[in-house]
C-alpha cells in the first residue's frame, strides 16, 4: 500500500475572486479506498472534475500514477474512470452498447469484454435490461449502468461522485462489497459521500474539505486523535469538523420552543 | 390566481433580462436592428406604393397579410405550445399547487403569445400603419387594424394549441417528443398548401393573383372578412363592424373549443407524457450479443448511428430533400411532362444532377457534421474522461457524418439516373467523385461544430448557434464553387471551348477573368482530353483531401483544447450555462 497513485500539490480553483478549491495538498496509495466527505458546496464535486479533467485548475497539478492529467491527459485518462453523481449516459444507446463502446477506447479484447460485463451486469441486476435503452433506465440503473462502464475496463483508479445516490440497498451493499474487494486487488478508489456510515465502513482513510480547505486526512483513527477522542462516530467528528454544531444547537432550541409548555 | 401566476412569470422574465450577460444583450440588439431595418425598408416600400394600390389589389395583400400570421404562427408555435404545455419544467410544480388546470393554461397561453404571435403581429403592425398614414385611411382604421392583427394571431395560437391538445391523445406518449418535430413538418406542410391554394384552385400563383387584383382567396374564408373590415374602416366607412365581428366570433369559437380539452388534452396529456418516460421500448433480450470490441473512431462512429439511427427528430435534417427532390418531381410532371422525353440526353441531364446533387451535399454533409459535436451535450463528460484524443474523435465523428448523406443520396442518385437512362460510367465516376469532394464539406462541418456547438434536449435539430450555422453554409458553399471548377472542367466538353472564350471576351471583372481561364482550359481539353481530365482529377482530390485534413487537424486541436457546448433550456430557448471544458478533449 505504499505506492503513490494520486499526487495533488497545491491545487486551486478560482472563480473570479472565489476561491471554490484552496490549494490543497494530498495523496491517495494504490490500493486504498479513499473517502472525500465535506458539506454542500465545501468543493468536492470541483476537486473531483479537475482530479479527472473535467475542469482545469487555476493552479497546483494532479498526477495519477505519475501522469500530470493536463499535461499527458491521454496517459493518465488510461489509469482512470470516473462515474459522476448525475450520470448523463447516451440515451439512444443500450445498457450492453454504452460498454462495448467503452471497450472500444480502452481496447480491451472481446473475450474479457464480454465476460467482464456480464459479470458486472448479473452483480447489479442488469443482466435482463441490458438491451434496452438507457433512456428507458431509472436513475438508479443509470447509476448501475455508469459503474458496469468504469469498471468493465478494470481501471487502475476508480473515482465515484456521490455512487450511492440512487442505488436501492441490495446493489448498495454489492457496490461496497465489489469495491472492497477491488480495491484489495489492487484498485484505488476515490469517493465522495455525504453517507458517513459508508465512509465510517469503507474506507481505508479518509479526507474532510470545508469551504475550499483540507480540514482533516487521515485514517478514522488519527481523526479520533486529531479530534481529542478516543472512540465516537466519523459523524459527530465531522459535525464538530465543519462546524455544524452551532446549527445542532439552534434546531434543538428551536424543537424546545415548540414543545408544549416550552418558552413562546 | 391567474394574476399570481403571471406575475410570476413577469418577475422570471425580467430576471431572465437581467441575468443575460453583455454577450447577449449585444445579440439582441443586434437582431432588434437588423429586424427594425427590413421593416424600415419594408415600410418604406409600402408607403412608396401606398397611393397607387387599387383596392381589390389592397383586398388582397390584407387577406395574405392575414392568413400569414395564422400561418407562420402554427408553423413557429407547434413545437412552442409543445413545450408550454408538456415538456415546461415548471408544470411538475405547478400540478403540485391548488392551482385549477384551467389557470395555469390560461397563463401558459398568454405566455405563447410573447414569441412568434407578438413578433409576427409586430412585423405587420408596422408597414399596415405606414400603408394607412401614407393613403390617409380614416383613423378607424388603425384600430381595427391592431383588432384584426390580433384576432389573426389569437386565431393561429389557437389552432396550434388545438392541434396540440389533440395530437397528444392520440399518439403514444413515449412516442410524443419526436412526433412532435413530424407534427411540425405537416404543419408545415399544412401552411405551405394554405398558401398554394390560390395556385390550385385557379392555377395561378398567388402573387399572380395579387398583382392582378384577382380574390385571392373565397369570400367564405375567415380572413376574408378581416380584409374587408380593414378596407371599410380605411375608407370611414361603419361596414367594417359586421366582418370584424364575425372574424373576432371566429377566434372566440376556437378559444371556446381550445379550452374545453384543456381537462383532457393538458393535464391528462402531461401526465401520460410524463409516464410515457418510464415505459421506454423494452426489447426481448437478444440471445447473441453485440458485434463486440472495435477501433475506437469506428466506436465513436458507431455510437452516433446509434443515436440518430434511434431518435426520428435526427432524420429532420434530411426532410428538406423533400422539398429539393420530391416537390419539383411532382411539379415537374403534373407540367405534363413524360420520363420519356427525359430520357437519352445524358450529357445534358447528367451534368445538371451532378451540380444539384453536389448542392445538395453542400447542405447536408456539412451540417450533419457540424451536429455531431454538439451531439454529446449533457454525456459530453464520457469522452472527455475516456483516453480518446481530439483526432480520435474528429475522425469517428466525420466518418459516420460523411457516409449517412453520401449513401442516401447515392441511392437517390442511382434511381434518378437509371430513370434517365445514364451510361455505366456517369454512375460510377459521379459517385466516386462526389464521395471524393464531399469529405471536405464534412470536415469543415466538424470544425464548424467546434466552434459554435449548441445542445438543446428538446430539440436535435438546432445543433449549432445561429451564427455559425450562417457561416457553415457559407463555407460549404464557397468550398463548392472552388472545387467545381476542376469538376465542370470534367463534366463540361471541349467542344464548348471556343463559346466559353467568347464569354470571357465578352465579359469583364472577375467573371470575364474566370471565362477565359476556363476558355483556356477548354481548349486544352479540346486537344488533350485524357491529360485535362486525369488533371482535373487530380486537382480536385488533392484539393478535397488536402482541405479535409487540415480542418480535420484543427478540429482535433479545438477538441483537445476544449469545445464549449452551449445547453439550451428546454422551456425558454436560454442558453442555460455554458459547459467550459478545460484543455483536453471536449
Amino acid at each position: 500500500m505504499s505506492e503513490r497513485s494520486i499526487k495533488i500539490l497545491e491545487l486551486e480553483k478560482k472563480y473570479g475572486n472565489q476561491a471554490a478549491v484552496k490549494q490543497i495538498n494530498f495523496e491517495v496509495r494504490k490500493g486504498e479506498l479513499f473517502g472525500f466527505l465535506g458539506p454542500n458546496g465545501a468543493g468536492k464535486t470541483t476537486t473531483i472534475k479537475m482530479m479527472t479533467g473535467l475542469l482545469e485548475p487555476t493552479n497546483g497539478t494532479i498526477e495519477i500514477n505519475g501522469y500530470d492529467i493536463w499535461k499527458n491527459p491521454l496517459e493518465a485518462k488510461k489509469q482512470i474512470a470516473y462515474v459522476p453523481d448525475q450520470p448523463n449516459l447516451y440515451p439512444k444507446l443500450t445498457g450492453w452498447e454504452y460498454l462495448e463502446f467503452v471497450a472500444s477506447v480502452f481496447q480491451i479484447s472481446s473475450d474479457h469484454f464480454k465476460e467482464r460485463a456480464e459479470q458486472l451486469l448479473s452483480i447489479f441486476g442488469l443482466t435482463d435490461r441490458a438491451n434496452e435503452l438507457i433512456e428507458g433506465y431509472s436513475h438508479g440503473m443509470k447509476q448501475k449502468i455508469a459503474i458496469c462502464g468504469a469498471l468493465v475496463h478494470d481501471p487502475e483508479i476508480l473515482f465515484l461522485d456521490e455512487p450511492t445516490v440512487g442505488l436501492d440497498p441490495k446493489s448498495a451493499r454489492n457496490l461496497k462489497n465489489l469495491l472492497r474487494e477491488e480495491c484489495d486487488k489492487g484498485m484505488t478508489v476515490f469517493l465522495t459521500t455525504h453517507i458517513l456510515e459508508i465512509a465510517e465502513q469503507m474506507c481505508d482513510r479518509i479526507g474532510i474539505i470545508s469551504d475550499g480547505a483540507i480540514i482533516a486526512l487521515g485514517t478514522m483513527d488519527e481523526l479520533r486523535e486529531k479530534d481529542g477522542r478516543t472512540e465516537g462516530s466519523l459523524e459527530e467528528i465531522f459535525l464538530e469538523l465543519t462546524g455544524s454544531d452551532d446549527q445542532e444547537a439552534i434546531i434543538e432550541e428551536m424543537a424546545k420552543e415548540n414543545q408544549p409548555g416550552g418558552p413562546s | 390566481m391567474i394574476k399570481v401566476l403571471l406575475k410570476n412569470q413577469r418577475r422570471i422574465f425580467v430576471n431572465t433580462l437581467k441575468s443575460q450577460n453583455l454577450k447577449n444583450y449585444f445579440a439582441y440588439l443586434f437582431v432588434f436592428a437588423v429586424l427594425a431595418v427590413l421593416l424600415f425598408f419594408v415600410s418604406q416600400a409600402i408607403w412608396n406604393i401606398a397611393g397607387s394600390v387599387t383596392e381589390p389589389i389592397l383586398d388582397g395583400i390584407f387577406s395574405f397579410s392575414l392568413l400569414m400570421i395564422i400561418g407562420m404562427i402554427i408553423l413557429i408555435g407547434m413545437p412552442e405550445v409543445f413545450k408550454h404545455l408538456y415538456s415546461a419544467t415548471d408544470l411538475e410544480f405547478l400540478f403540485t399547487m391548488p392551482i385549477k388546470t384551467r389557470q395555469i393554461f390560461i397563463m401558459k397561453y398568454m405566455q405563447s403569445f410573447i414569441g412568434a404571435p407578438l413578433t409576427v403581429f409586430l412585423f405587420l403592425l408596422v408597414p399596415l400603419t405606414a400603408y394607412g398614414v401614407a393613403s390617409g385611411a380614416n383613423i378607424i382604421y388603425y384600430f381595427v387594424l391592431v383588432c384584426m392583427l390580433f384576432t389573426a394571431a389569437t386565431i393561429g395560437l389557437s389552432i396550434a394549441y388545438l392541434l396540440n391538445l389533440v395530437v397528444i391523445q392520440l399518439i403514444p406518449a413515449r412516442r410524443a417528443n419526436e412526433l412532435m418535430t413530424a407534427m411540425t413538418f405537416l404543419s408545415g406542410l399544412f401552411v405551405y398548401l394554405i398558401f398554394m391554394l390560390p395556385q390550385i384552385s385557379n392555377n395561378r400563383s398567388l402573387s399572380e393573383s395579387l398583382m392582378a387584383g384577382l380574390p385571392v382567396l373565397p369570400d367564405w374564408v375567415p380572413v376574408s372578412w378581416g380584409s374587408d373590415a380593414l378596407i371599410q374602416a380605411a375608407n370611414g366607412s361603419m361596414s367594417f363592424f359586421l366582418p370584424m365581428i364575425l372574424l373576432i366570433l371566429f377566434a372566440g369559437v376556437l378559444i371556446l373549443l381550445t379550452t374545453t380539452l384543456v381537462e383532457k388534452g393538458f393535464r391528462t396529456g402531461w401526465v401520460r407524457l410524463s409516464e410515457g418516460s418510464g415505459k421506454k421500448k423494452k426489447r426481448k433480450p437478444k440471445k447473441e450479443r453485440a458485434q463486440g470490441v472495435s477501433h475506437p473512431v469506428i466506436a465513436i462512429g458507431k455510437k452516433e448511428w446509434f443515436s440518430i439511427k434511434r431518435d426520428m427528430r435526427e432524420w429532420m435534417t434530411f426532410l428538406p430533400l423533400a422539398f429539393f427532390i420530391v416537390f419539383p418531381v411532382i411539379g415537374f410532371f403534373s407540367g405534363g411532362i413524360r420520363l420519356s422525353d427525359l430520357r437519352g440526353f445524358n450529357d445534358i441531364s447528367w451534368p445538371i444532377a451532378q451540380g444539384f446533387f453536389l448542392f445538395i451535399y453542400a447542405l447536408f454533409n456539412g451540417q450533419l457534421a457540424a451536429a455531431a459535436i454538439a451531439r454529446e451535450g449533457l454525456s459530453a463528460w464520457i469522452l472527455r474522461t475516456l483516453p480518446l484524443s481530439g483526432r480520435d474523435i474528429a475522425l469517428g465523428k466525420l466518418w459516420i457524418s460523411w457516409l449517412l448523406p453520401f449513401i442516401i443520396l447515392t441511392i437517390l442518385e442511382c434511381i434518378v439516373g437509371v430513370f434517365l437512362g445514364w451510361a455505366w460510367w456517369q454512375f460510377i465516376f459521379g459517385i466516386v467523385v462526389k464521395a471524393g469532394i464531399t469529405i471536405g464539406i464534412s470536415s469543415i462541418g466538424i470544425w464548424i461544430g467546434t466552434i459554435g456547438a449548441r445542445f438543446n434536449p428538446g430539440n436535435p435539430q438546432q445543433r449549432l448557434t445561429f451564427g455559425t450555422s450562417m457561416f457553415l453554409l457559407l463555407l460549404a458553399y464557397v468550398y463548392l464553387a472552388v472545387l467545381s471548377i476542376p469538376y465542370a472542367l470534367m463534366l463540361v466538353p471541349g467542344e464548348a471551348a471556343p463559346f466559353v472564350v467568347d464569354l470571357g471576351a465578352e465579359s469583364s471583372g472577375f467573371f470575364g477573368f474566370v471565362f477565359s481561364l476556363f476558355g483556356v482550359l477548354l481548349t486544352w481539353k479540346a486537344s488533350n482530353p485524357v491529360i485535362v481530365i486525369s488533371l482535373g482529377l487530380l486537382l480536385m482530390f488533392v484539393l478535397s483531401i488536402g482541405l479535409a485534413w487540415l480542418f480535420l487537424y484543427e478540429s482535433a486541436k479545438r477538441i483537445n483544447r476544449g469545445v464549449t457546448i452551449d445547453i439550451v433550456s428546454e422551456t425558454s430557448g436560454k442558453t442555460l450555462f455554458k459547459q467550459k471544458s478545460g484543455k483536453s478533449l471536449y
